[in-house]
């Protein structure tokens, strides 16, 4: 019997997620956990690197591993393993058939040791919306296969990171400037999160230019007045004129907006842009029990 | 000639020429071409008037790539050609797409001689992208660039569909939203994840259309 983990229940949209491809010059869109931190953070958790597939969830989940399993949830969740409320970011001994309920008000990221072994497509797990490529969502009812021995021998700990406050942090360029002030999320996907603006629109920034090549984070402005900021499942093209692009330190935040959240955008030179910091796993133990 | 980079971001640059109308598909396949072999490693993407160097893995420094690549385009001849040997593409092609008599009718000619010019074109990869597989057409008929996006995008485009736009040409690889004029379709997979590599264009590559009944 191959190791399974199974989807009880699920209201939302949950993603087979991983690090992500690397075939943009065939038009692939890059795809891989929104918040790369968070789901580099889980797969560590559990003794895995950020190759490793989970699940990324919006909404609330329910999952049965067939056998014993190692599990963490990073992002911002409540979880539940057999009804009784186990902490986020850190692992967890689930036996086997006991459900686990995950909740999350935004995104979550779900590990187990090993991994999830959905089949790979252009070398990887990762569900891109667009195209689309790789597994369909998640529905209840399906069964994800696990490796043989989903236990983690030691698991480590990672630092949680602080509750990111402030404006995102942005290059601003190469094509109009944004004007200062607060801008409303009104839309949120992994193909991008549509900002309108408190005030006015964005002026002179209307029509499109000729195709140029984009990246996540890249902040495109839309003819209405809104900006539309790229997320991993985006194209790897696009016509909009572009105001900027999110500092790589910063790109993870744009995973937990959601529709009626305010948003400041700061911009910033590029030689004094954020260095992002690494996930680093601080202390190795054993599991009890 | 000489051309300018600019952060894009922190992670990627966007090269162009200093006058816009140097901006050609030749430039812009040659700038591409010279940039992977400055920034190995680097993901490049020919856009239709720019290239886009994107840093995708760790390893080398924005300033370090900014650098060469400045030092790449200082020393690029007038009117750069790519070096690569294209490779050519004969599609198969149904002239059945909806959108042909009503566009024929607004570029005032009949619907077979739209079909005849189209046919006659030799069109090349200038880019790829907007989803998987996608590759933006040119060529050097000027019939073409008259050609309008519909105002109002269709909410699906099927795979393989043929579409004119904007003086462009493309074949949808798979089912989108779409809103280019569709002239027609062929049966040729343009995408397919399991082959290698998946996309069948690549940027540069020659496409001609051969009409089947």
């Amino acid at each position: 019997m191959p190791a399974l983990l199974e989807v009880r229940a699920l209201a939302g949209l949950a993603l087979v997620q991983d690090a992500g491809r690397a075939h943009r010059s065939a038009g692939v869109p890059r795809s891989g956990a929104f918040d790369r931190r968070s789901h580099a953070s889980a797969a560590a958790l559990v003794g895995g690197g950020p190759d490793q597939a989970g699940i990324e969830l919006v909404g609330r989940a329910t999952l049965a591993p067939s056998v014993r399993c190692t599990l963490a949830v990073t992002g911002e969740a409540t979880v539940a393993v057999g009804g009784a409320v186990a902490p986020g970011w850190t692992a967890l001994d689930v036996p086997a058939g006991v459900e686990v309920t995950v909740a999350t008000p935004r995104r979550a990221w779900i590990a187990v040791a090993g991994g999830v072994r959905v089949a790979p497509v252009l070398g990887s797990r990762s569900t891109c919306l667009l195209g689309p490529l790789g597994p369909p969502p998640l529905a209840a009812g399906d069964a994800l296969p696990l490796v043989a021995d989903p236990t983690a021998p030691t698991v480590g700990d990672v630092a949680i990171p602080a509750a990111a406050r402030g404006p995102l942090r942005m290059v601003p360029g190469p094509h109009v400037a944004l004007p200062a002030g607060t801008w409303t999320v009104v839309e949120a996907s992994r193909i991008g999160i549509r900002l309108r603006p408190l005030r006015s629109p964005v002026a002179g920034a209307t029509g499109t230019l000729p195709s140029l090549g984009v990246v996540p984070g890249t902040i495109q402005v839309l003819p209405a007045g809104d900006c539309m900021v790229l997320g991993p499942d985006s194209g790897t093209m696009g016509g909009y004129p572009v105001a900027g692009v999110v500092c790589t330190a910063d790109l993870d935040r744009l995973a937990a907006l959601m529709p009626g959240d305010g948003l400041d955008l700061a911009p910033v030179a590029v030689d004094l842009a954020p260095v992002p910091t690494p996930v680093e796993v601080v202390r190795l133990h054993q599991l009890p029990g | 000639m000489s051309g300018r980079v600019t952060a894009f971001g922190d992670r990627a640059l966007l090269l162009e020429p200093v006058r816009p109308s140097d901006a050609t598909t030749g430039w812009c396949l040659a700038v591409a071409e010279a940039a992977g072999r400055m920034v190995p490693g680097a993901s490049v993407v020919p856009g239709l008037a720019s290239v886009l160097v994107a840093l995708d893995g760790p390893g080398t420094a924005l300033a370090d790539a900014r650098a060469a690549l400045a030092t790449m385009l200082a020393a690029l001849p007038d009117a750069p050609r790519p070096r690569g040997e294209p490779r050519h593409h004969a599609l198969p092609a149904r002239y059945d797409g909806p959108d042909l008599p009503a566009l024929a009718a607004s570029l005032r000619m009949p619907a077979d001689a739209l079909v005849a010019r189209h046919r006659a074109a030799t069109w090349t990869v200038a880019a790829i992208g907007f989803s998987p597989g996608f590759g933006y057409l040119v060529c050097d008929d000027p019939t073409f660039a008259e050609v309008p996006r519909h105002a109002d995008p269709r909410r699906r485009v099927a795979a393989g569909s043929i579409a004119l736009a904007a003086g462009m040409c493309a074949v949808y690889p798979s089912a989108s939203p779409g809103g280019w004029q569709l002239i027609g379709h062929t049966d040729v997979v343009l995408f397919d994840p399991a082959a290698d590599p998946p996309a069948r264009l690549a940027v540069g590559d020659v496409v001609r259309f051969v009409e089947v009944p």
